[in-house]
């Protein structure tokens, strides 16, 4: 099987200046934390409760809220990055602790493809521990890229076929489209994500 | 050089059996508030093309799934985003010939699968431009009023029932469309290359 590009680490992206991750920071300090996933609807990416088997456990995945970062952030994605996105955001990894179907700890995400782009640029702003890591999967007898919001329900289906740890305050591209996951999330994973409908290769300014 | 467009040839033909649906349904469906993806604002678009100005055509598109899901599910792709029939037809102001769809990146998709059903015109061409000073692939519909400040980059003269991949994501237009324009599409949000039943 040849294994297509999951992931770029985008060295070559400009960093994102201090003023731009502090808007981030506040952005996302400034909601309250949804501890059932019906507190609140955030903008870019609804989120809902999601189980899936992994080792024979049911386990509920973390959530992902995503707020938006537009205006604020357009006029220096577009000169520094791409005019090509469609949404600018910052997600911040949760756990639905209040809800009654809540199962314990989870460290994970779903595994899932993307419900509203086909590829991201991530950007790690906040992360409670260094080893937090996206993993990449391929369902057995299915094409590794997937229609949108598409989700795994259990593992024994799935093979890992990459998987990366995002380095902090660097841009990471991410085919959002093949199944994946964001694993070992102890505590904080704040990220700030670019959107993109498009084939982001060729659309960099850089 | 980047990927265009590529004829699918490996792919099999629609059965009868849907074609007579879809056109029954375009035929029992002119309302184009039904459509799956017409924007308004494209209805009133002007485009100009050698220095004269052209009503875009418009290009509704009405909804195949409940029919041909497990079909395309079962020899095309089940990753689809959307199963349709498109109609074009000349642009409601009227400004021209109605012969040009203006140069746009889709509202609705990344990547398509088109499969043409009948043309007006033997010699309608799907043309993909390049805008100068912008990369070649654009966020969804985004649209180019003036064709002749483009750079064409590649064209295609898509042959009748043969399935076509087109990354719709880069600008793209149809010329000397005369007449009907009736076409089955499959559109992917994902890179469809790779996850075909038939590669």
């Amino acid at each position: 099987m040849q294994i297509p590009l999951c992931y770029k680490v985008m060295s070559h992206l400009p960093p994102l200046p201090d003023e731009y991750v502090q808007y981030a920071l506040d952005t996302v300090a400034s909601r309250k934390i949804p501890k059932t996933p019906d507190q609140h609807i955030p903008e870019q990416n609804p989120i809902s409760e999601v189980f899936f088997k992994r080792n024979g456990e049911t386990l509920m995945a973390r959530g992902n809220p995503r707020y938006s970062l537009e205006p604020f952030f357009n006029d220096w994605i577009n000169d520094n990055i791409t005019e090509e996105w469609n949404q600018i955001g910052v997600a911040n990894s949760i756990l639905f602790d209040e809800s009654p179907n809540y199962t314990g700890d989870s460290y994970c995400s779903s595994l899932h493809s993307d419900k509203t782009r086909s590829y991201a640029l991530f950007y790690v702003i906040a992360q409670s521990n260094s080893d937090q890591e996206t993993v990449f999967w391929k369902e057995h007898n299915k094409s590794i890229y997937r229609k949108r919001a598409t989700i795994a329900t259990d593992q024994k289906n799935l093979e890992k076929i990459d998987s990366v740890v995002c380095p902090m305050k660097t841009w990471v591209f991410i085919n959002t489209s093949i199944l994946h996951s964001a694993e070992n999330i102890r505590g904080t994973r704040t990220v700030v994500h670019v959107s993109l409908d498009c084939d982001p290769f060729g659309v960099f300014v850089k | 050089m980047t990927l265009c467009y590529k004829i699918m040839k490996d792919l099999p033909r629609v059965p009868d059996q849907f074609i007579d649906i879809g056109l029954t349904l375009i035929k029992n469906t002119q309302d184009i508030s039904a459509s799956q993806n017409q924007n308004p604002t494209q209805c009133n678009r002007i485009v100009v093309k050698n220095g004269q100005e052209y009503s875009t055509r418009i290009n509704p598109r009405f909804g195949l799934e409940e029919y041909m899901s497990d079909w395309v599910n079962s020899n095309i792709s089940s990753e689809w985003s959307h199963i349709s029939i498109a109609d074009s037809r000349p642009g409601p102001r009227g400004i021209g010939d109605g012969s040009v769809h203006g140069p746009h990146s889709d509202l609705t998709r990344s990547y398509l699968l088109l499969y043409l059903l009948e043309v007006g015109s033997d010699n309608q061409q799907t043309v993909f431009f390049q805008e100068p000073g912008k990369n070649i692939r654009r966020k969804r519909n985004t649209t180019v009023q003036n064709v002749d400040q483009l750079i064409k980059i590649d064209s295609i003269q898509i042959p009748l029932q043969t399935w076509v991949y087109m990354d719709t994501t880069i600008l793209h237009g149809i010329e000397n469309v005369y007449g009907s324009r009736i076409a089955i599409h499959i559109g992917f949000d994902c890179d469809p290359l790779g996850v075909f039943v038939v590669n």
